[in-house]
């Protein structure tokens, strides 16, 4: 059995998720960022955005918070808000393997 | 061996938190310096040997400091008044 | 700005001065930084070239750390501010929250969190340098913040506070409150009324030495019970005292409610329409419709990045904390806690009232 030989026929679609993190003003335009370029700009200000709404909705609906956590079952989004923007960490959950038998 | 019963008056108890504290603290250092290390020897490989040196130094240095707060705490239990 | 930043990094071990300072000036923006063990030098160093950042831990051999935040952020108002801290305590996080720093973090022991951590740096970096209206944080700062600020800078003063009508006088010697005037009051009853006027007008007066003392409780209990009686009595939440709890929950939460540390329960029926219920709430229709936009608009967001179901979301503020969990079935609820409650907790006793709930 050769080991080493790649099967080029099956290549498994793994979708990369964006890491890093990011700054946006209040306005939700990001400001700075380190995440990788391979994600389009769009999606990261959609991110931001939303992230952004949701403090501001807390703040009118009086219940103003400095930190959020967003769990989802394979990935994190924490962001602390700052002077009106935001700055947010992305960061995938490591997915538990299950083996296929 | 009869059982002795420990009594700890608030001052003895705050002492103990300091030193408990002061351990949490100098362990955490000491785990940052091998994480900061081991991050250093991948972005330049010059510094690898100087790294490992660092990382080497911490397990000893971590486990004296068990040692140290554990003598301190079954010292302080063993206070009977 | 072709310019690079300037990093000042105050600790008071050699070795993480010396990896940190490394790793720094590996970023990608290349910042230059200058090592300190020793909070007075560090001071010097700030007054004699411009820094853009300042990262310091805490605990330090001659001076503490707050104190050297404290006088660092009346000088430099636009100096960036990082504490990097050994333990994560949360009396010190609120306190240097309080005093203005921009960003508290425990030094970090991970792989991961080292990735975090850099790229926080990095980001800071990133920004402006320029700030809207020059004194950050001042503008914000509450009346609480600014006597923190005050006593741990060991100052001596007497702050004069106009709110309408109204005047009152706090003295200040040495970072203690000494005495206070309000009106008819004085002493502590004098200072918790001062603290109870939401806003105002201050004035930092020259020190009176000579003036009697007549608070001979420790400053630093008196502003943690006036900031929790200030919690207790603000904002649109129902007075909750505790296990207790005067008023009565519907009874689909009345099970939820003993939960250690919960001050408000509110829960909406799936698909958003229909009876929301709450407990501890006056604004329910408010944070309804909030949370449940947030928990849609996460969701949607969630499907776009293709990463599973949305678990849960929290927040974490000075005030208070709050959690949310969705189930399709159940619908949604949300919890709110006091702010005493750690951030772990939180999240685990919302993982268990959840699990509670949709039982």
């Amino acid at each position: 059995m050769d080991l080493v030989r790649t099967d080029r026929t099956v290549k498994p679609e793994v979708k990369r998720l964006p890491t890093g993190s990011f700054t946006v003003d209040a306005r939700g335009e990001v400001i700075s960022s380190t995440v990788s370029q391979v994600f389009p700009e769009a999606l990261v200000r959609d991110i931001g955005q939303r992230i952004v709404h949701v403090f501001d909705g807390a703040r009118r609906a009086q219940l103003p918070f400095s930190e959020l956590v967003v769990q989802y079952a394979s990935y994190k989004i924490v962001a602390r808000e700052m002077r009106g923007g935001a700055i947010i960490f992305l960061s995938p959950k490591p997915v538990r393997m299950v083996s296929s038998s | 061996m009869t059982k002795a019963q420990v009594t700890l008056n608030a001052e003895q108890i705050e002492e103990l938190n300091q030193k408990l504290s002061h351990m949490r603290h100098e362990i955490n250092n000491q785990l940052s310096l091998v994480v900061a290390a081991i991050e250093l020897i991948s972005l330049k490989p010059e510094l690898r040997q100087k790294m490992i040196d660092t990382v080497t130094q911490q397990p000893p240095k971590i486990t004296a400091e068990i040692v140290k707060f554990s003598k301190e705490f079954e010292q302080a239990l063993g206070i009977m008044r | 700005m072709a310019s690079r930043h300037k990093i000042l990094l105050l600790d008071d071990d050699e070795q993480i001065l010396e990896l940190y300072q490394e790793l720094l000036q590996n970023l990608p923006s290349q910042p230059e930084v200058t090592v300190s063990s020793s909070g007075a030098r560090a001071i010097a160093l700030l007054e004699t070239e411009p820094f853009t950042l300042l990262i310091t831990d805490l605990r330090m051999p001659k001076m503490d750390g707050l104190q050297v935040l404290a006088i660092v952020r009346r000088k430099y108002p636009e100096l960036r501010l990082i504490v990097l801290t050994g333990v994560l305590d949360e009396e010190y996080r609120s306190r240097a929250y309080a005093l203005g720093v921009d960003l508290f973090w425990q030094k970090p022991s991970s792989s991961e969190e080292f990735q975090f951590f850099k790229d926080c740096i990095e980001s800071f970096l990133g920004r402006e340098t320029a700030e809207e209206g020059g004194f950050r944080g001042m503008q914000s700062k509450s009346l609480v913040d600014l006597i923190q600020l005050e006593c741990l800078s060991q100052s001596s003063t007497v702050l004069r506070i106009t709110q309408g009508g109204m005047e009152g006088k706090i003295w200040l010697q040495d970072g203690q409150i000494t005495d206070a005037v309000a009106g008819d009051l004085n002493g502590e009853a004098a200072f918790k009324e001062i603290l109870s006027w939401k806003s105002g007008s201050f004035e930092l007066l020259p020190a009176d030495p000579t003036h009697a003392r007549m608070i001979a409780v420790s400053s630093q209990g008196l502003l943690l019970d006036s900031a929790q009686a200030l919690d207790e009595g603000r904002g649109p939440y129902a007075d909750t005292p505790g296990a207790a709890g005067t008023t009565p929950a519907p009874s689909a939460l009345a099970p939820l409610v003993r939960f250690e540390g919960v001050d408000f329960l509110l829960t909406v029926p799936p698909s958003g329409d229909g009876e929301r219920e709450s407990w501890g709430l006056e604004n329910t229709k408010e944070v309804s419709a909030w949370v449940w936009d947030t928990q849609k608009r996460l969701r949607e967001l969630g499907d776009k990045l293709g990463v599973g179901g949305l678990a849960q979301v929290s927040g974490f503020g000075l005030n208070r904390h709050w959690a949310f969990a969705n189930s399709d079935q159940k619908g949604l609820l949300c919890a709110g806690f006091r702010r005493a409650v750690p951030k772990d907790k939180v999240d685990q006793t919302m993982k268990l009232m959840f699990g509670k709930w949709i039982s």
